[in-house]
């Protein structure tokens, strides 16, 4: 939820710096509901519990990590829009330590006491999935890549207490990239201060 | 006009989608889907 607290906080501050959303509406956005097929796809495997990860070979995982390709795809189609490159690079981050870990995202059971939220942890046991999340319970000493796993905390005393990773903070970056870049003024106006060529980001 | 405002929430949908997908951070509040 704090990604979608981060694209809430990027368009506001894109609408107080005089953006518009009629703006968006001429950005050349492709095969944007592969995007929301793969979060679909993501929630069906997220809110269906299990024990523990089962490996990169369940088929669980294997959908989850699918899912990633279809989102590696939407990346490509449209890399050449302000901040996708960033969004992709936060992507395959995530996904480079979910391989390394059977599948999932593997976080310390001292971070997840931190945030306040070890009550997600099915059990205390190594490889536990965390309710509702793409979590396993996983010591700092067995996780593969530990630098990229969920290692950031917004601690429980503060609003919005979580964990996350340095691929969400990329995530972050980009949608924020992307929205003061197609939320801001319009290519026309842009044109007749400039007087550059019709931005090919945007349909004419 | 109608076209438009379709164009606009199918961007904001899509993008919302592509990152919160993208993104492995455990839910605050013990609730939500970890994106």
């Amino acid at each position: 939820m704090i990604l979608l607290v981060a694209v809430i906080f990027s368009i506001a501050i894109a609408l107080i710096r005089g953006g518009s959303f009629n703006n968006l509406g001429q950005v050349k956005f492709r095969y944007g509901w592969l995007a929301i097929l793969a979060f679909a796809l993501q929630a069906v495997i997220i809110w269906a519990p299990l024990e523990s990860g089962n490996g990169l070979t369940h088929p669980r995982t294997l959908l989850l990590l699918g899912s990633y390709g279809i989102l590696v795809a939407v990346v490509l189609l449209n890399r050449k829009l302000a901040g996708i490159i960033i969004i992709g690079l936060g992507l395959l981050l995530n996904l480079t330590v979910m391989v390394a870990n059977d599948g999932f995202m593997p976080v310390d059971s001292s971070v997840l006491r931190t945030a306040g939220l070890e009550e997600l942890a099915l059990s205390d046991e190594t490889g536990s999935r965390l309710t509702s999340t793409k979590d396993i319970l996983l010591p700092r000493e067995q996780t593969n890549l530990w630098v990229l796993s969920d290692i950031f905390v917004i601690p429980a005393n503060w609003p919005l207490s979580t964990i996350f990773s340095i691929g969400d903070v990329f995530l972050a970056i980009g949608v924020f990239v992307f929205l003061q870049r197609y939320l801001s003024k319009s290519p026309a106006m842009q044109n007749s201060e400039q007087t550059s060529p019709v931005d090919p980001d945007f349909e004419e | 006009m109608k076209k438009t405002y379709y164009t606009i929430v199918y961007i904001v949908l899509s993008l919302t989608a592509l990152v919160m997908a993208s993104g492995a951070p455990v839910a605050f509040g013990g609730s939500g889907t970890g994106g």
